[in-house]
């Protein structure tokens, strides 16, 4: 016989034969849910809200909750098939997308099981959040007034301001073009510095501080992932990085006003919380944006560029060092 | 088993949409000896191109066809770099889906979504709607797989694969090499704004990166087809579904998620190294 | 009818055709012979087009070709390269080999690309040259050089050509190809009456086939002897031959 078709025969069975060997032996058969978490890329922003998810659901379940954990690794390929693959496993109960792609593919193949959102930025452009959907959680808008006026008070000779952002970034252009259009009204020049991958980060930002008195960037996975290194350079150079996720301030960013992408999971855990058990259905629940008061500042970033805190900010700090 | 079914199905509908990234590989590489990079930039182009026409109300198939059209005139430019300019294969594939990234950018934006939109996937009544999108990858790879078929046996197919292999051969019955290795790479450029066209449409939104690692997967489909037969067929497109299947496999496993490429690059290893074994039985 | 007048051709600072100037009669069979490195490839490489000359003009029947490329000329041209490889495409079959020998001289089509080639006329002509026509459905590059050269000849022979340049065809092929090649070849310029010009290496042949010689010597066209002299050459001191004694141990 053909000996093509003995290969594939012989590894067709193999596969099946695998394939529903693992389906017998499903984790965590005691869990009265199942929830499968599709995170688009690993990256510090999206890890933090996936543990921030993943935690909080386990305190309000206990043993009632079982996770399953996907990893797409930034492709999108990937993840449309990871969000095909969770659609056909009908034992799951729901679904967590982290990031916009996981949203979106989930979104297209999965519509009855209810799909939890975070680490998002516009969820209501992507046709997400329309009136029968199954979808609900929390969206990384942030607030560019707030963290806009964060820079003012602390860097208040501030004249000309770099917008760092990467070019392929959902959102990021709409969000700097926010920035751009809160910044010029109050009299400061505005220059974008964007990036298409990461190898021309280093060129970027040394350019960039040659021109410019403060660094801004808005919620971006690629800022992000750069943040310790655009930091440092930025240092170097003596000048201001304000970013708009919280956490990048400990990676030596000067401050920011702006989202906690760990308590975005924790909040959507407890949306999901309330679909799982609570009985709500996902419409019923608005997708919340997850910024605080809270400021967060490096005070070591701030003594080496001889900056001080203002009086009036001071209740609201959260120190990092 | 039904969930059996489904990995299957997801397997050969991704295995079709990138069995036709594995023939532009093909035709580049293999008929014209000109590895062409642009594949990613046309990908891209004809996704933004086909989303954009679809998030507008046009007919899916339309938007496909203009992807076709977008893509065979990427690949011009590409074989104009270098046949009119000189520049090296390579470089002229990388300038092009270097170039094509801006282009991308500008017409759709880096996210677009279709949600809501008629797609060629969406069509149908529901009961059935779950086999519509692989009973119409299946038509359209066959309509596809059977033009280039009876293409690669016309005159005109003749010389395209001896441009590849014999340039000379061209000169010596009167016809021009330069012309051909156009005409070739027009054809792959064509095929991959195609894929990426139903790419959009089956995943229901259009994305920047979707391109990025799409060479890839058009290589490692075209060398394990190849392990199955070395001439243009159906073997393309069983490589790409091969390769998928390893991919679905790696995800099935739901190991410690940061190990998921090395599983793939070890059962791909294992899939050619299997595949000797058999031979030399 | 082929004409080469005051032909200047550069390699670099090499001056390896040097005010060439020759007439090739209509009918002329002529077997061009020189020492290695004089120029005979370049010699054919310049009338078939693939080297453009720094001056001077070529004409065939009395049309100034050399501002023709070579995929130009090659409707009035045909040639046979030395490596064989070059004649034919390796990953195509025997008949389809056959088949594209057909689409000079127009353009080629969208039919069928085997139809300019009918199964009996291949296999008619694969037995003319003694091979079976088995052989037909192989690849090109899966046969030994002398039957691709052979394949080759037949394929170059398709249309009858105004100039046949052969550049030394049998050089790679064991004396029994080498044979029939040259019966071959010398049969069908006969027959056609083809203006031919042969590079050689083995004076034999020199002397037993066509009906001129000309030795290339310092880029130029040094001697000419048409049929008569030839006959007084002696083989022996035409090219030179391999020093068999300093060979011995």
């Amino acid at each position: 016989m053909n000996k093509n078709v003995i290969l594939i025969g012989v590894l067709g069975a193999c596969i099946a034969g695998f394939i529903l060997f693992k389906q017998m032996q499903t984790p965590a058969v005691n869990a009265a849910y199942t929830i499968g978490i599709l995170q688009t890329a690993s990256h510090p922003a999206l890890d933090a809200t996936r543990e921030g998810f993943m935690n909080e659901l386990k305190a309000l379940m206990g043993d009632e909750v079982a996770f399953v954990v996907q990893n797409a690794e930034g492709s999108i390929t990937n993840v449309h098939t990871i969000a095909h693959q969770f659609h056909g496993k009908s034992q799951y109960a729901g679904f967590f997308a982290i990031a916009t792609p996981a949203a979106q593919s989930l979104g297209t193949i999965e519509k009855e099981r209810p799909i939890f959102i975070a680490a998002v930025s516009d969820p209501d452009s992507l046709g997400l959040g329309c009136s029968k959907a199954n979808v609900c959680g929390t969206k990384d808008m942030i607030d560019v007034h707030a963290g806009i006026d964060l820079l003012m008070q602390l860097v208040p000779h501030a004249k000309k301001i770099g917008l760092l952002y990467s070019s392929g970034e959902t959102n990021s252009a709409v969000l700097v073009q926010k920035m751009r259009e809160d910044l010029e009204p109050r009299g400061l020049s505005v220059a974008e510095f964007a990036m298409s991958n990461e190898a021309d980060m280093q060129a970027m930002v040394e350019s960039a501080c040659h021109k410019v008195d403060v660094l801004l960037a808005p919620t971006d996975n690629m800022i992000g992932s750069a943040a310790s290194a655009i930091a440092a350079i930025a240092l170097k150079h003596k000048k201001p990085f304000i970013v708009s996720d919280n956490m990048l301030v400990k990676e030596g960013a000067l401050a920011a006003h702006g989202v906690d992408y760990k308590a975005g999971g924790k909040r959507a855990a407890q949306i999901a919380h309330e679909v799982l058990v609570g009985g709500k259905k996902p419409y019923e629940l608005p997708i919340e944006r997850i910024q605080d008061d809270a400021i967060f500042i490096n005070q070591k970033t701030l003594d080496t560029l001889g900056l001080s805190i203002p009086e009036s900010l001071k209740e609201r700090i959260v120190i990092v060092s | 088993m039904i969930e059996l079914l489904h990995i299957v199905q997801g397997i050969v509908e991704r295995g079709l949409i990138f069995g036709i990234v594995v023939a532009a590989v093909y035709i580049a590489s293999r008929l014209i000896n000109f590895d062409n990079l642009a594949v990613e930039g046309s990908f891209g182009l004809g996704g933004a191109l086909s989303a954009v026409l679809i998030a507008g109300g046009f007919n899916p198939w339309l938007a496909l066809l203009c992807a076709a059209l977008v893509g065979i005139a990427s690949g011009i430019v590409t074989a104009c770099l270098n046949t009119k300019l000189q520049l090296n294969n390579l470089i002229s594939g990388i300038v092009v889906t270097t170039g094509l990234f801006s282009i991308t950018l500008k017409t759709a934006g880096s996210n677009m979504s279709l949600s809501g939109k008629t797609t060629m996937f969406n069509t149908m009544p529901s009961w059935l709607a779950p086999y519509q999108s692989l009973a119409v990858l299946i038509v359209v790879c066959m309509l596809i797989f059977t033009l280039i078929d009876w293409l690669l046996t016309t005159e005109i197919g003749f010389l395209l694969r001896a441009v590849g292999d014999t340039p000379q051969m061209l000169t010596n019955v009167g016809k021009s090499i330069d012309r051909y290795i156009m005409l070739g790479i027009a054809l792959s450029n064509m095929l991959a704004a195609m894929s990426g066209a139903l790419f959009v449409q089956y995943t229901g939104y259009f994305s920047i990166w979707a391109s990025l690692g799409i060479l890839i997967i058009g290589l490692a489909g075209m060398i394990i087809a190849e392990t199955f037969s070395p001439s243009f067929g159906i073997s393309l497109i069983a490589g790409s579904i091969a390769y998928q299947t390893i991919i679905a496999m790696t995800f099935e496993l739901q190991l410690n998620q940061d190990w998921n490429k090395l599983i793939t690059a070890v059962l791909i290893v294992l899939l050619i190294v299997i595949k000797q074994w058999l031979y030399k039985k | 009818m082929l004409k080469l007048n005051n032909i200047d051709v550069w390699f670099g600072s090499n001056h390896v055709l040097r005010n060439l100037s020759c007439d090739v009669e209509p009918g002329d069979f002529i077997v061009i012979v020189g020492a290695n490195g004089q120029g005979k490839s370049t010699l054919f490489d310049t009338i078939a087009g693939k080297v453009m000359p720094t001056s001077g003009t070529i004409t065939i029947d009395d049309v100034d070709v050399t501002n023709l490329d070579e995929r130009e000329r090659a409707s009035m041209i045909t040639r046979i390269f030395q490596n064989t490889q070059l004649n034919s495409v390796g990953t195509l079959t025997v008949h389809q080999n056959l088949a594209m020998a057909h689409y000079s001289r127009r353009s080629a089509r969208f039919g069928d690309g085997m139809k300019a080639m009918p199964r009996e006329r291949a296999e008619y002509l694969i037995t003319s040259i003694g091979m079976d026509g088995e052989v037909l459905d192989k690849p090109m590059n899966a046969l030994s050089g002398g039957q691709r050269q052979l394949i080759a000849f037949v394929m170059a022979t398709q249309m009858i050509p105004k100039v046949l340049l052969l550049d030394e065809p049998t050089a790679a092929l064991d004396p029994h190809s080498a044979t029939l090649l040259l019966q071959y070849s010398a049969q069908f310029i006969r027959r056609h009456k083809v203006t031919t010009l042969l590079i050689t290496h083995d004076p034999h042949i020199a002397l037993s086939i066509g009906n001129k010689v000309w030795i290339l010597e310092d880029g130029k066209i040094s001697k000419q002897f048409n049929a008569e002299e030839k006959k007084t050459l002696n083989p022996d001191k035409l090219i030179g031959q391999i020093d068999y004694e300093s060979l011995m141990i």
